[in-house]
């Protein structure tokens, strides 16, 4: 998967697919019960965010594009 | 459009203190400052807004003097300034509350009348703004879990406030609120500074965007372990608006 650079500070993310499936099919569930990541810090290497939220991340600004990986 | 009574007001916090249970009523008035503008030739008086507003708490109970409790928060003063937080249309997470950014204690006045209990009362003007926001976390044990529901509202980019309130008799904690566009991917919004034993208040503001969906957040801080009792409300108003 496509690495990015956080860019923000205490990005936290769930990354279980199952959650990811479920949320994506509307479900919804409560932050404490989406086994979310450690938050990372502004400079963080990431490549496990969840694919949907990619591109908001990205025009937020909260995150950049450091390798694109094409699967 | 809804009513609502003196059962709807579960919790008014003064500087992470809960003096509700003591309390029988309080008002909160605020009122626009004027001047008298009409001049020679009028016939009638006329005010002018002059740009300036101010508020101002009267509450009224039963004086009780156990730790904690009302007249702990209220012999410090007068001339002490707090946060204020409450609600007066329920307290669930997503509700309104009302921020005073600072309270100026003004009174404090303790009576005691043949054949009644002795009672207590107070008055505060405000120092700061009074806002009106949304309830994150509401005043209740807040035990340590990676986040609450998120709340969803509309995204602000003009800034806004985040209120802390809290009890606790042990340990160390980290509170934050979290912010995120899509209710999946959160980033922090507001770092409060680490909670300790004892109690307190706390309001930080940002003049950034404030995205859709907001969550408190408590972690534990691990050199001291799991924090003991904590009791904590979190709220977020988005810009600084009147109630």
């Amino acid at each position: 998967m496509s690495r990015y650079r956080v860019l923000v500070d205490g990005l936290t993310y769930p990354t279980d697919p199952r959650i990811l499936r479920r949320m994506a099919a509307g479900e919804q569930i409560p932050l404490g019960k989406r086994g979310m990541c450690e938050p990372h810090g502004v400079g963080d290497i990431v490549d496990d965010l969840p694919p949907a939220s990619i591109k908001g991340l990205t025009l937020a600004r909260w995150i950049e594009l450091v390798e694109e990986v094409i699967e | 459009m809804a009513r609502y009574s003196a059962a709807d007001v579960s919790w008014f916090l003064v500087a992470g203190l809960d003096v509700v249970g003591t309390l029988t009523e309080f008002e909160d008035n605020r009122e626009a400052r004027t001047e008298e503008t009409h001049t020679l030739g009028d016939s009638w008086a006329e005010e002018s807004f002059v740009g300036v507003r101010q508020g101002e708490i009267t509450q009224q109970g039963f004086y009780d003097d156990a730790v904690g409790s009302v007249h702990d928060v209220l012999s410090s003063g007068p001339g002490t300034t707090n946060i204020l937080s409450y609600c007066l249309e329920g307290t669930a997470t997503g509700k309104n509350f009302v921020g005073w950014a600072g309270g100026v204690q003004v009174s404090y006045q303790r009576q005691a009348v043949r054949d009644a209990l002795t009672k207590a009362k107070a008055t505060y003007k405000g120092a700061g703004p009074i806002e009106q926001g949304k309830v994150l976390f509401p005043y209740k044990a807040a035990g340590s879990s990676f986040g609450k529901p998120s709340v969803d509202g509309l995204v602000s980019s003009t800034g806004g406030a985040g209120y802390l309130q809290y009890n606790a008799s042990a340990g160390e904690c980290n509170v934050r609120i979290l912010h995120s566009s899509d209710d999946a991917a959160f980033a922090t919004l507001f770092t409060f500074t680490k909670i300790s034993s004892g109690h307190g208040a706390e309001r930080l503001t940002t003049t950034g965007v404030i995205e859709r969906y907001t969550a408190a957040n408590f972690t534990t801080a691990s050199a001291t372990g799991a924090i003991a009792a904590l009791n904590a409300f979190v709220g977020l108003v988005r810009t600084s608006s009147a109630p």
